[in-house]
């Protein structure tokens, strides 16, 4: 009931704040919607079910995301959430002041990472809180099982968000939808399984509760709503970079509403305490810093702020001044204060206050961008432009009911449904851009299909009685029109459809409606048992008899590196697989998935693309010990080094063109291929090298000739090679983590006459060698010419 | 200096008068067991009982002083014609490395003057078989060498003795030879020898193929939380190593696979544990360990139940690992309450 009377309270505070061009009588019938919304249960019975719902979603949201937990165990899943997990297990283990201090010395070798000033904390911070809490009340729990179900925890606190900001928005059902969305959604799943212990698990809440808080501030206009929302704001600032978002969704929200005429107070208060409070918070996070006053990402909401505090000076000059005299000054201080604020952020940026746009935002307006000039962004699969299929598989049935709800709103706008259409445009084009973005289109997906679902099932669920229906069904049109002027012709048009619908066909519709929402269900849980479930570092196949097999390949190799290592071993890997050493290993890595270094991760990928001794110079300087590369030639595992092998040629490329050329690792007609018929500077790199080293000679299948690698269907091309500066240390038991020892530099003979005989031994024996070497090389120039005439 | 050399007979007496000095080994075969990284030494003693008169309790039992600190177990039974019989206690005197290990065996019933018994003692000891070469690579095969003592280490004079090694294998590099000394196989056999006085020291060596695997477990930490709701919850948490010789150079997964060299590498292992264990995990820093086998025994036999461990990674020589193993046991087998509460433990630890 407390709920009534604030709403009404703040309906009172809205009409008081509102200008003086509204209509007084609006406010009448609106408060008496509310009022009928709400009372509708004195005895709080709709409350309870409210409250009853949400559990259940929750309870729902949670459960489904344990599929990796029952099926492995709890384990933290994947690479980004290994180092979330280290840091976290940093923190937890030695104090928050060492943890914001941490100088990681094993990452980045030999540079190092300064992770405190490098991290958004408000992950750790948030599993650490609760650590800290339960042991406090003697509930003793390790710290990774925190971590893994902390994703699954919030996503029943993004569903609760998604309902109270859908409830702002439209109405409770819709809310109750859009909650119910929320928590199973493909889309928001793949982020949120237990295990996937990242960022985006506890952003997304803080998103969607940020975006509640927003609108409450500006439907009533209260500072203590504002300064909510700041908070919000700031925890999100501390949780992901995708804070972004919101410091450029929400001026945006506000430039809109004052040119489309809808400035009021409310929204001048809402904003001008949102923006101040939020930007100093923001910029406490060390990471976050001064960017907020100095990058141009952030330049949007600065110049909303000023335009937004000159229009409301204006508008009190409207006050005291008179019609003309207004016009002429309002057409000069525009002019005027739009060609400074522009000059002075022109100037600001070349002078260096202001850094301009970085080239991760520039590859979201130009999909080409970062191909050409940043290949590292386009190399990581998540930042690939998105399929029409994934649209459809992770968000299904809503991806295509939610353009009515965009309809819905635009038809019955006001101050905060403008909020959720611009959401809608932005998110989408972003989501269309990069597969990764899709997670922030998921919400508002979630709360526009509920929307439009919940509107239709309103209209289309009650017909008992006619009468009452139209009544309710007239309510809603007039709640709508409180503050603006909606064509007055729509009311009219439904009714008259109402009565031609059967209640025969009413039913119908409801049954295919429900048809649906039964299948959208069912194709989350199938998408997120097959597609979302599993932790990548333990794999399962199953054999034919159907028992299953764990392929523990990767951790048997990252323990083997802790256990059997020096304690100051450095191990040299593609970046992919950086956290994971640093995190399962406890081993130096030369680089790793916070890809802040181009140039070092260049180095590491010429090394890979070289032949052998001139990676031995490489690693050398490098001070590497271990080489580790993944490989899944031998059991078809597709996500190896070389099916990414391009990647490293072509970041190499980038800072060492005169050494790496991609087009030297084709074959003359343009095809990447590791058979005999590959280029002669692939099958001798050390990549090529490293991975099938000793590869020639097994034979996995009777069917297929010895070296038949499993993941690319080829027999390997180059297949009996020495190794002459690397050793193997370890290969994993499928062969998919190989680690290769750097040897010390052999020792040269320093006297010369004094063991002659022993050097002549020895150049014999390099000449066998070299022999040998010949007879290889002739090898596959013998297949080449064999598989040229076949193509022929 | 003739001081020094009186004080120090005097203290040799000292100990003979203490120790029974009218007994004496009439005969002692000797079998020590090579065929793992432990050395399992048993002796079957005749003691025969030299004085006029009165009864003696107990034999003392003696341990080279270089292998003083290297018991892991000694215990010992009296023997009946062929057969085992009684359990006889053992108690240890002293385990000086200048002595050497001095252990009391008291004989189940005094043995009267003039009269023999047979008694059999079983030693095991650690760390005496190690690696020579220490490196090996993966294809080669692992040898070590033993060193001991070719008589019978006693406090008493000796009359005769015979003494056999058992080797993990026919393949010997060397052995030291003293006559009359013969191999068949893998057996060695040293003796009879006669009338070996006490304390009697010579260096018997074998350098000989062992590819048996040298698991070692170089700290065990376990931690028993009784739980008044019913439960007691064992956590074992263990480093492991393979203390035998070294690998050198590569380890080659193709090699391996074809199950060519790394003989002595560390597959699997077994470790029992109590036979109402239940909820058993094996685990490590980065999670659960997924190869493990359990075999439960029927409950009404009270056999261990057996647990098949397989570390992450096959372990080769110098090569190291560490895991946890937990389990929960009910607290009516374990608890009595004999006015106060007690934990009735029988901590056993086996590996193999």
């Amino acid at each position: 009931m407390s709920n009534v009377t604030r709403r009404n309270v703040s309906n009172a505070a809205k009409s008081s704040t509102s200008t003086a061009a509204q209509n007084p009588q609006k406010h009448e019938p609106e408060s008496i919607v509310h009022s009928k919304n709400d009372a509708h249960d004195p005895t709080g019975v709709k409350t309870i079910l409210i409250v009853a719902c949400l559990g259940c979603i929750w309870l729902t949201g949670f459960a489904s995301r344990l599929f990796s937990v029952i099926r492995y165990e709890s384990i933290i899943h994947e690479f980004d959430p290994w180092f979330n997990y280290r840091a976290t297990y940093h923190m937890v283990t030695t104090s928050f002041y060492e943890f914001l201090n941490w100088f990681d010395e094993r990452a980045w070798y030999p540079l190092g990472r300064i992770v405190g000033g490098t991290v958004y904390p408000g992950l750790m911070i948030t599993s650490g809180g609760i650590h800290w809490l339960l042991s406090n009340l003697n509930i003793t729990i390790h710290i990774r099982e925190i971590c893994v179900f902390l994703a699954p925890f919030f996503s029943g606190l993004t569903a609760v968000a998604t309902y109270l900001l859908t409830k702002e928005l439209w109405s409770q059902g819709a809310g109750l939808f859009a909650a119910a969305f929320i928590g199973i959604v493909p889309g928001y799943i793949s982020r949120s399984v237990a295990g996937s212990y990242d960022n985006e698990g506890i952003a997304i809440f803080a998103l969607m509760f940020t975006y509640y808080l927003w609108i409450k501030s500006v439907k009533t206009g209260r500072v203590f709503w504002a300064i909510l929302t700041a908070l919000s704001y700031f925890y999100m600032v501390s949780a992901w970079g995708g804070y972004v978002f919101i410091i450029n969704l929400i001026p945006l929200h506000v430039f809109v509403l004052m040119i489309i005429g809808r400035y009021s107070d409310r929204i001048y208060v809402a904003y001008s305490v949102f923006y101040i409070i939020g930007t100093i918070l923001s910029m406490q996070i060390p990471f976050v810093g001064f960017q907020p006053i100095r990058t141009s990402e952030h330049m949007a909401a600065a110049g909303t702020f000023a335009l937004i505090q000159a229009y409301a000076f204006l508008n009190y000059l409207k006050t005291k001044l008179s019609a003309k005299e207004f016009r002429t000054f309002f057409i000069f201080a525009v002019t005027i204060a739009a060609g400074v604020v522009f000059a002075g952020v022109v100037v600001l940026t070349y002078l260096g206050y202001i850094a301009p746009w970085s080239g991760r935002f520039y590859s979201l307006w130009d999909t080409g961008y970062a191909k050409i000039h940043i290949p590292i962004i386009t190399s990581v699969s998540e930042h690939q432009p998105t399929t029409w299929t994934s649209f459809f598989f992770d968000l299904h049935i809503l991806v295509c009911i939610f353009p009515a709800g965009v309809w819905f709103c635009i038809k019955e706008i006001n101050d905060e449904r403008v909020f959720i259409v611009l959401y809608a445009v932005f998110a989408s084009y972003f989501a269309g851009v990069m597969v990764r973005l899709i997670l922030t289109l998921t919400p508002v997906v979630c709360i526009l299909a509920a929307i439009a679902l919940s509107k239709t099932l309103e209209y289309y669920l009650f017909d008992d009685n006619v009468g009452q229906d139209k009544s309710e069904d007239k309510e809603p049109k007039d709640k709508s029109q409180y503050d603006e002027k909606v064509p007055r012709s729509f009311p009219h048009s439904k009714p008259q459809q109402d009565k031609n619908l059967s209640p025969n066909l009413k039913t119908l519709v409801v049954i295919a409606l429900a048809v649906l929402l039964v299948l959208f269900a069912v194709h989350c849980t199938w998408v997120t048992s097959n597609a979302y479930s599993s932790p990548s570092i333990v794999l399962a196949t199953y054999s034919e008899s159907g028992h299953r097999q764990i392929i523990d390949d990767f951790r048997e190799a990252y323990y083997w590196l802790r256990k059997n290592t020096r304690d100051d071993a450095r191990v040299m890997s593609w970046w992919d697989y950086g956290y994971q050493i640093a995190g399962m290993g406890n081993r130096t890595t030369l680089v790793d998935n916070n890809t802040w270094n181009n140039s070092h991760i260049a180095l590491v990928g010429k090394a890979m693309s070289s032949n052998e001794t001139e990676a031995y110079k490489i690693m050398r300087e490098l001070d590497v010990d271990y080489v580790l590369v993944i490989f899944g030639g031998l059991i078809g595992y597709s996500g190896d080094d070389i099916n990414k092998f391009l990647w490293m040629v072509r970041i190499a490329e980038g800072e060492h063109p005169k050494d790496i050329r991609e087009s030297d690792y084709f074959t003359e007609q343009g095809e990447f291929r590791v058979d005999s018929g590959g280029s002669q500077t692939l099958l001798n790199c050390l990549m090529y090298k490293l991975s099938y080293y000793r590869f020639g000679e097994i034979q996995v299948d009777y069917r297929t000739p010895p070296g038949f690698d499993r993941t690319r269907n080829v027999e390997i091309g180059n297949k009996n090679f020495r190794l002459e500066h690397l050793e193997e240390a370890f290969t994993s038991e499928h062969w998919i983590v190989r680690i290769f020892r750097v040897k010390e530099p052999s020792n040269r003979v320093a006297n010369k006459d004094l063991l002659r005989k022993i050097r002549r031994k020895k150049s014999v024996h390099s000449k066998k060698g070299k022999k040998r070497q010949g007879v290889i090389k002739n090898k596959p120039v013998v297949v080449k010419g064999k598989s040229a005439a076949i193509k022929k | 200096m003739r001081f020094l050399c009186l004080i120090l007979i005097s203290i040799v007496s000292a100990i003979q008068a203490d120790s029974n000095a009218d007994l004496v080994n009439a005969k002692v075969e000797r079998t020590i067991d090579l065929t793992s990284h432990l050395v399992s030494i048993t002796n079957l003693i005749t003691v025969e009982n030299k004085a006029a008169t009165g009864s003696l309790k107990s034999y003392t039992y003696t341990i080279e002083p270089a292998h003083a600190k290297n018991v892991a177990f000694i215990g010992a039974h009296s023997v009946e014609g062929k057969k085992q019989k009684a359990k006889l206690n053992v108690v240890e005197v002293s385990k000086d490395s200048d002595k050497g290990g001095l252990y009391r065996v008291d004989f189940a019933e005094g043995l009267a003057a003039g009269q023999s018994t047979q008694i059999q003692v079983e030693v095991v000891l650690f760390s005496l078989v190690s690696p020579f070469p220490e490196e090996i690579s993966q294809n080669e095969k692992q040898l070590v060498v033993f060193k001991g003592n070719h008589y019978f280490y006693s406090l008493y004079p000796t009359k005769s003795q015979t003494t056999s090694v058992n080797l993990a294998s026919d393949l010997t590099e060397s052995y030291s030879q003293l006559k009359p000394t013969s191999k068949s196989d893998s057996t060695i056999t040293y003796g009879p020898y006669e009338n070996i006085k006490p304390f009697e020291q010579s260096e018997l060596s074998v350098h000989f193929e062992n590819n048996s695997p040298f698991l070692a477990v170089t700290n065990l930490h376990r931690t028993i939380e009784v739980s008044l709701w019913g439960n007691i919850a064992v956590e074992e948490t263990i480093d492991m190593s393979h203390t035998g010789a070294k690998l050198k150079g590569s380890f080659s997964r193709f090699d391996y696979m074809r199950r060519q060299g790394g003989q002595s590498s560390v597959k699997s292992f077994k470790t029992l544990l109590p036979s109402s264990a239940a909820d058993v995990y094996y685990r490590d820093e980065i999670g659960n360990i997924s190869t493990s086998n359990l075999r439960v025994p029927s409950k009404s036999k009270g056999e261990p139940v057996e647990l098949e461990l397989k570390p992450r990674f096959p372990l080769f020589g110098g090569w190291k690992t560490h895991y946890t193993v937990g389990y929960n046991l009910p607290v009516y087998q374990y608890i009595h309450n004999s006015g106060n509460l007690s934990l009735n433990w029988d901590i056993y630890f086996k590996i193999n």
